[in-house]
């Protein structure tokens, strides 16, 4: 499978100084001459850092799951894809690069016009939360048909988008029931599992070779998520690269191809399913999963000591070093890159290492 | 054995709905009419008659009376809402056009610079009697200074007094809806901003336009009547509030205490057009599904 989007050393700073009280990232750079040597394409007089040097590739069939806890640039990095950025954030380096392997376009070279003839049609995008994710004085057919009018050609007329907004709406997991007696309903009056499909029908409707979704499976009741997530897999079988960005590790397990973990804006795991969710060896991972309750096995969760600041700036060293149970004298001061020793399991870590 | 849905709601919001478009013919019948078809009434007459419920120049009994120069009180009456009605209308509209322009942009741009001047703006309305800013013009022009001129003057100040709260208003729903995730989904669409607005934003901003709308054209009938009958009226220009001072003038006789009463209420309903109009169309519980 060829890669459908690939990121290269994407980073992303933020304006001013996020962490009042610390170093920032011109003192850290200066003081310490270690921690610099990733960051040198990152001036530090951005300001704050969101995203740190990463890279991944999204392929075309399969699904990527982006977990990592709340705040640590999930969002953002489906934002700087979109360039959905706010005002008070910008890429500093790095490139995005659509359809990598045949006609690579670099998305953050484009300008928003030239943006705009790539997102709804060959980028789909879920956002993050059900109810204000949707218009609410739209109708769920409307909304979707809104979406199939960016497509414009001689061949779509007014039938042909009709035709396409209940397809997608069919392909989202609606039954014919919800298209004749509920699609013309506004989403007050549909329930969260049928506003989430709404949105994928919605992002899907112009057949987008990259889908993006934002936690779509956050605020759902277990069936609901299961039927969403059933979608999900489908619209990646017919051959959609995927990158469902989540908190919910257990949620995904069964579904997902890869697995990439992200702490204080960087990835520190990357590899298969199986390899990042059985067979993890960052102790944030495992801290995850510490976290994840089991129906088969009764224990206590174990979460991950303390709390994750809100920026890495001002820290050397390992990001995960002040939470880690396993910390060694060489974490404080030397930064782990992902290892290329195992191209298809990389990890972030000198104990794993 | 299965309910049939109480069609109660529906059948009250189609009956608001043709109320609203019979009420929105009749006002605009009153604001066409009187220039198209009904005899112009001259404002000279040959001389001054007190009113009379017989009209002599047709030789026949009118419904309110004839005026104080003998001319048929419901063509005046016609007339002078007709007049009245246009401008309210008119001021409304470019109020509408300010507030939401300036709005937008500040609600968009989030422009500091423009936020303060709105800030300011809101201050000094505030702090400025409108009336007295509007005495003040009106008086200042010289007598012979063309009627266009002093009313589009006094227009201006009205239109100016207006824009500061109601632009703050839209500023504020404006940034609001866009900062909503549906907003960011339009621009994660490719969505133009013109796209943006048109679809996501601006069906949002009906409530407080009609908000507006409801306030700034009693406002315009309000401060049109006020200033007519304290004899500081626009030029040339035979309005409700004329109407009102000249009934107002006869009034120790019967047909002008009834003309008065008439005028009075002819002048609350078409102040009340647009809240009668809001409440027939439930615009409160429209509004709520907004964000």
């Amino acid at each position: 499978m060829s890669d459908a989007l690939r990121i290269e050393g994407l980073s992303v700073y933020g304006q001013g100084q996020y962490d009042f009280g610390r170093q920032n990232a011109d003192e850290r750079e200066s003081n310490d001459p270690l921690s610099g040597q990733q960051n040198t394409a990152a001036s530090g007089a951005r300001g704050y850092e969101v995203i740190s040097q990463v890279n991944l590739s999204l392929r075309a069939g399969k699904v990527l799951g982006l977990v990592g806890e709340t705040g640590c640039g999930k969002t953002t990095l489906i934002n700087s894809i979109l360039g959905l950025l706010p005002a008070s954030l910008s890429v500093a380096s790095g490139r995005i690069l659509i359809d990598p392997e045949e006609q690579p376009v670099d998305l953050l070279q484009l300008n928003n016009r030239q943006r705009a003839a790539y997102l709804g049609l060959r980028i789909g995008y879920v956002p993050q939360d059900v109810r204000s994710g949707l218009n609410p004085l739209m109708s769920a057919r409307q909304t979707v048909r809104e979406g199939a009018k960016r497509k414009r050609d001689r061949k779509h007329q007014r039938s042909a988008i009709t035709q396409r907004t209940d397809d997608a709406l069919r392909r989202a997991g609606l039954s014919d029931d919800f298209l004749r007696s509920d699609a013309d309903r506004r989403p007050g009056r549909l329930s969260g599992g049928q506003c989430q499909r709404v949105l994928i029908a919605q992002a899907i409707v112009n057949e987008p070779s990259v889908l993006l979704l934002d936690e779509p499976t956050a605020s759902l009741d277990p069936t609901s998520r299961h039927q969403v997530l059933e979608t999900i897999r489908r619209l990646a079988d017919d051959g959609a690269a995927v990158c469902l960005v989540t908190h919910d590790l257990a949620a995904i397990a069964s579904m997902v191809d890869s697995v990439a973990v992200m702490y204080l804006g960087r990835l520190v795991e990357i590899g298969s399913a199986d390899q990042v969710l059985r067979h993890s060896r960052h102790p944030y991972t495992r801290g995850l999963l510490g976290c994840v309750p089991r129906l088969d096995e009764k224990r206590t969760l174990q979460p991950i000591n303390g709390e994750a600041p809100v920026s890495g700036n001002g820290l050397t060293g390992c990001r995960f070093y002040p939470r880690c149970p396993l910390r060694q004298i060489q974490c404080e001061v030397d930064e782990p890159q992902l290892s290329k020793a195992q191209l298809e399991h990389q990890v972030a870590c000198h104990v794993a290492e | 054995m299965g309910h049939k849905a109480m069609p109660t709601g529906s059948v009250r919001q189609r009956c608001g709905r043709y109320t609203v478009w019979a009420l929105l013919l009749i006002t605009g019948l009153v604001v066409v009419v009187p220039s198209s078809f009904t005899a112009q009434p001259k404002r000279e007459a040959n001389s001054f008659a007190p009113p009379s419920w017989y009209d002599r120049t047709v030789q026949h009994e009118c419904v309110l009376g004839t005026d104080y120069l003998g001319r048929s009180y419901a063509a005046v009456l016609g007339r002078a809402i007709s007049a009245t009605t246009r401008v309210a209308f008119f001021g409304t509209a470019a109020v509408l056009f300010g507030v939401l322009a300036v709005g937008t942009l500040q609600g968009s741009t989030q422009s500091k610079l423009l936020g303060a001047i709105l800030a300011s703006g809101n201050l000094g309305v505030m702090a400025v009697p409108q009336v007295a800013v509007l005495i003040t013009i009106a008086t200042s022009w010289s007598r012979t200074s063309p009627a266009w001129m002093v009313n589009t003057s006094m227009m201006a100040v009205l239109v100016l007094f207006a824009i500061p709260t109601g632009a703050r208003l839209i500023a504020e729903r404006v940034r609001s809806v866009n900062q909503t995730r549906f907003v960011a989904a339009s621009q994660a669409f490719g969505a133009s901003w013109w796209y943006t607005f048109r679809r996501d934003v601006f069906p949002h901003l009906l409530e407080d336009i009609a908000w507006i709308v409801a306030s700034v054209l009693p406002m315009f009938v309000a401060v049109e009547v006020g200033l007519a009958y304290l004899g500081i009226e626009y030029r040339e220009f035979e309005g409700l509030g004329r109407a009102l001072a000249k009934s107002f003038g006869s009034i120790f006789n019967g047909i002008a205490q009834f003309q008065l009463v008439v005028t009075i209420a002819v002048i609350l309903w078409v102040a009340l057009i647009p809240q009668i109009i809001l409440k027939l169309l439930n615009v409160r519980g429209f509004a709520e599904e907004s964000v």
